[in-house]
């Protein structure tokens, strides 16, 4: 055990954690120099520079002529996932925190560093991109020591893309983290931090283990679901799957035991044996809930069977997305997703369109209400149209977050306006270091999910970085906004706000839509409305002239291709009513300007 | 398969008008080059339309400016179409001319070279307009040159007009439309300017010099056109076409009725009814690939969704539509229906109609006609 160190890397996205543990991966031979970052390994994941799920690997290094075996946790990098990223720091014992030499530290940065001193981890500060003419090394150094009081000489300088600073990083993580505890003698604890699907394997979860040892084909028991399985095979993460007889106190592996769907394996569960079982659950563990809620529907009403199916497929290596059947009088038959966050919600729509090849409508995403009626029942709402007639209604309790944002001084104005026109209340204002400035605000989780990252993002120019967590429920005047098209209201395009905003989305709206809908043959009236109150309108003139007049010596073939996209174009919008409404305009309420 | 029809395409230009994405140059260097890869690619395409010496019905020289080549360049072309192909059904010969070129001496010539068509690129009879889109005559000249036409003895003469062209004025196409219809002419081909990528107008409407026609002044002048040509007794047969009876141009119906042509020399586009194809669009690798044997074009085979796209878009653009029980005996009954369940929104709108088993667009139709017809394409 005393060779075993387990630690995670700690970065804001962009700030090269995946080419540092590249870097680290080839130092230690564990994989060749490839062109891409290994870790990440879903084609999404590569575009969007981020880590959605987390993964291990296992790295052998000789320090002093003594082998040692690092295992690297994964963690992933954006603020809907945190309660994961809190497993993977769970599981280890040190953290490598990675800062842009540029940039200086962000918000999900300090947010995950919290989480990773609060499970005791030893944090071993990494100063990357050293290399880079914009970095700042000394400013973004002081930042460092302020916010962990450590000595100057304890940060190591890096590059990701030079390689310089990596064997001093191998070095410090033998010498600095300390090596796991716990007994080997003591009942099975293993702590599951992740868990991905393979088509062949089923659900293969990765753990800790915590206390005791496990043995390949031992009969153990997953304590939160509880179930039982035979451990079929285990093993540790090289660069592929290496399977083990047996598996101990420190050790980070993996299990393969028939299980067919990811809702039977839950980030956080302990594994413990069925004979000789542990006590308790390992401590941390929660239930992930959704907080965003979507409708998705296929464009095509008799593609529903497959959209079905494919959400079923997704859910097998996603437990956290959720979904039932709803219907809307627009667009037909769907569903209602539940997901982490607007940007797993992103990741869901883009999965469906380029690994099942479905073309679906996602509509405007709302969080989760309480509604008290005036009978006295409680009704969870996730849908604005699942809302009973307002005349019935005692109260509506909407979910609040409390939000952290770190920002530098010069934007700090900008994002108080912006956090206060959100309903927000400022909690609390700390200077971290220089001019970097923490805020926290209360606020309605429904305005993050409408249109609030995009603003935060160029209202500081990218300064800003975000971060919330739930804190609990607070009555809310909240009133129903239609969108009516031709003078036919559209369910999905409806929306929950505050009385007071009222006015000014549905305006947006309507100006948002105007330039998303096409033109067509027809003038297509756009109209918001509370209640029978019109409150906004504007009109998308017809289409006058749109005849491709000319096929220059018998040139057929472009004229064809002209027509054939247009089609295309037309395929993926929605007939409502005689209105040709295009996908994106579901979501224009996310897009406002 | 019934005669099919040649097109030639000649790329030189005196110079380049600025609405022009076309391949077209002033090297005139390469004039000579050219016609012998021309009567090399007329030797050995002529396969693509049949075996032995394929029946052509029409033949159509355009450009480029078709007119800038002398008697003697036509004559080694003409030469070489009667050794490799039979001309006994061949009925229309049409000659893409610029006004400019059209001298008394040029007239001549051409009268004595086996053309019986002309059509004249007047454009504008306004010489601001003519001015501003960069052509060489002027609208004396354009008059003049239809008129020698007439009075060499040409009875088909066909003119182009533009409209939506910069600075133009309702009053002033109509004052064109007017004069043009005093001319002995017996068809006109009418299209809003179109601003191409590529061209000089485009990166001056990108610069801001100039701006597009709005739709509305396009859609008057498409109206105006059409019942100033409906009173004169020409019938529009196509969506820009309009001819008096019995002078519909033949070679260019036969792209919109599924009729096999063969395009040569360069950017020349080519279709029998298994595949379309286009040549290179560069005179001098056309010339280059001809003399290595291995000539330089796209080919682009059809499978039976294409042809079905390409069907519903000709067709749709003649006036007389098509007769769904044909189109089903080509294509099955499965297009069929496809086709029929996505007329229905504009079969309701009015903007298709449907009797007697023929689909067609309505006159409402026309100036929309692209969304019209998309909705009908496989994709």
């Amino acid at each position: 055990m005393k060779h075993i160190r387990n630690f995670c890397i700690i970065a804001h996205i962009d700030h090269g954690k995946s080419t540092l543990a590249d870097r680290l991966l080839e130092f230690t031979h564990t994989m060749a120099i490839t062109e891409n970052q290994m870790l990440d390994n879903m084609d999404l994941e590569k575009e969007r520079g981020i880590t959605i799920k987390s993964h291990a690997i296992q790295m052998d290094y000789i320090h002093k002529n003594e082998a040692y075996k690092l295992n690297l946790i994964d963690t992933p990098g954006h603020v809907d996932f945190s309660y994961e990223v809190s497993r993977s720091i769970a599981a280890c014992e040190g953290a490598l925190l990675i800062v842009d030499a540029s940039q200086g530290i962000q918000a999900q940065t300090i947010s995950n560093l919290y989480m990773a001193i609060e499970n005791d981890l030893e944090i071993i500060p990494v100063l990357n991109k050293i290399d880079l003419p914009s970095a700042m090394p000394e400013e973004v150094e002081d930042q460092i020591i302020e916010l962990l009081g450590v000595k100057r000489e304890e940060i190591i300088r890096a590059s990701g893309k030079t390689g310089e600073g990596i064997p001093e990083i191998l070095e410090a993580i033998i010498d600095r983290v300390p090596a796991p505890s716990g007994d080997p003698e003591a009942p099975l604890q293993a702590l599951i931090f992740d868990s991905v699907f393979n088509s062949f394997r089923g659900i293969i979860a990765y753990f800790k283990i915590v206390n005791g040892t496990i043995h390949s084909n031992d009969f153990v028991k997953f304590f939160a679901t509880k179930k039982e399985y035979y451990a079929d095979e285990i093993g540790v993460l090289k660069f592929t799957m290496t399977p083990k007889q047996t598996l101990s106190c420190g050790d980070v592996g993996y299990i393969i035991s028939g299980i067919k769907t990811s809702k039977e394996v839950k980030v956080g569960d302990t594994i413990t044996h069925v004979k000789r079982p542990c006590e308790k659950i390992i401590d941390g563990f929660q239930e992930v809930k959704p907080m965003v809620f979507a409708g998705v529907y296929p464009i095509e009403s008799e593609d529903f069977e497959d959209l079905r199916s494919s959400l079923e497929k997704l859910q097998l290596n996603d437990a956290s997305l959720t979904f039932q059947p709803e219907s809307s009088l627009a667009l037909g038959f769907g569903f209602r997703c539940g997901f982490l966050g607007l940007l797993h919600m992103e990741i869901v729509q883009e999965r469906l369109e380029r690994e099942f090849n479905m073309d679906v409508i996602t509509t405007v995403p709302n969080v989760q209400y309480m509604v008290y009626t005036k009978k006295g029942d409680i009704l969870d709402v996730h849908n604005p149209s699942g809302l009973p007639d307002f005349m019935a209604i005692e109260k509506i309790e909407e979910p609040y977050i409390r939000a952290s944002v770190i920002t530098t001084t010069d934007y700090l104005g900008n994002i108080m306006t912006l956090c206060l026109g959100k309903r927000g209340e400022l909690v609390k204002q700390e200077y971290i270091s220089g001019n970097r400035v923490e805020i926290h605000f209360d606020m309605p989780l429904g305005e993050i999910v409408i249109d609030f990252y995009d603003r935060l993002k160029s209202i500081s120019k990218g300064y800003a970085s975000f971060d919330y967590h739930p804190n609990g429920f607070r009555e809310s005047k909240l009133i129903k906004l239609d969108i009516l098209l031709n003078g036919e209201s559209v369910d999905a395009l409806s929306c929950l706000t505050h009385v007071s905003n009222s006015e000014s989305l549905g305006r947006r709206m309507c100006e948002k839509l105007k330039e998303l809908i096409p033109r067509q043959q027809f003038d297509i009236a756009i109209q918001a409305a509370v209640g029978a109150k019109i409150i906004a309108r504007e009109t998308v003139k017809a289409v006058r002239k749109d005849v491709t007049a000319k096929c220059y010596g018998g040139d057929i073939s472009r004229k064809r291709k002209l027509l054939e996209k247009q089609k295309k174009g037309k395929k993926r919008m929605k007939q409502i009513g005689n209105v040709e409404v295009p996908q994106k305009a579901f979501l224009a309420v996310l897009k406002l300007d | 398969m019934m005669e099919s029809g040649l097109y030639i395409h000649v790329p030189f230009c005196a110079s380049k008008c600025d609405y022009c994405d076309f391949y077209s140059h002033s090297d005139a260097a390469l004039r000579s080059d050219y016609i012998d890869a021309l009567l090399l690619e007329m030797q050995t395409e002529a396969a693509f339309l049949s075996a032995g010496k394929p029946m052509l019905r029409t033949i159509y020289f355009g450009g480029g400016t078709p007119s800038m080549l002398s008697e003697a360049e036509f004559e080694r072309i003409f030469e070489g179409i009667r050794c490799y192909y039979d001309l006994s059904l061949c009925e229309e010969i049409t000659l893409e001319a610029n006004p400019d070129d059209l001298t008394i001496d040029a007239i001549q010539a051409l009268r004595r070279l086996p053309f019986n068509r002309i059509s004249i690129g007047i454009q504008s009879l306004n010489d601001a307009e003519l001015r501003a889109i960069h052509r060489r005559h002027t609208a004396a000249q354009a008059l003049e040159a239809v008129h020698a036409c007439a009075a060499a003895g040409f009875q088909n003469i066909s003119v182009d007009l533009m409209y939506g062209l910069p600075e133009q004025t309702v009053e002033q196409f109509e004052e064109s439309l007017r004069q043009v219809l005093n001319l002995p002419i017996q068809h006109i081909s009418s299209y809003a300017l179109s601003w191409e990528e590529g061209s000089v107008l485009y990166a001056k409407r990108m610069k801001g010099l100039l701006k597009e026609a709005d739709d509305a002044f396009l859609e008057t002048c498409y109206h105006l056109l059409a019942s100033r040509l409906a009173e004169k007794g020409f019938e529009r047969y196509e969506l820009s076409n309009f001819a008096k009876p019995g002078f519909v141009s033949k070679h260019n119906s036969s792209y919109w009725d599924g009729r096999w042509y063969l395009g040569l020399g360069p950017s020349a586009h080519s279709y029998n009814g298994v595949e379309r194809r286009m040549n290179v669009a560069s005179t001098k690798r056309y010339i280059q690939s001809l003399r290595n044997g291995k000539p330089d074009r796209e080919v682009e085979p059809l499978d039976h969704y294409t042809r079905y796209n390409d069907y519903i878009m000709t067709r749709l653009r003649t006036m007389a539509g098509f007769d769904v029980r044909e189109m089903e005996a080509d294509f099955g009954v499965r297009l069929r229906y496809y086709c029929m369940q996505q007329a229905k929104k504009s079969l309701h709108s009015g903007l298709l109609l449907y009797e007697n088993f023929r689909l067609r667009l309505s006159d409402k139709a026309l100036f929309v006609s692209d969304s019209v017809l998309s909705d009908l394409i496989w994709a």
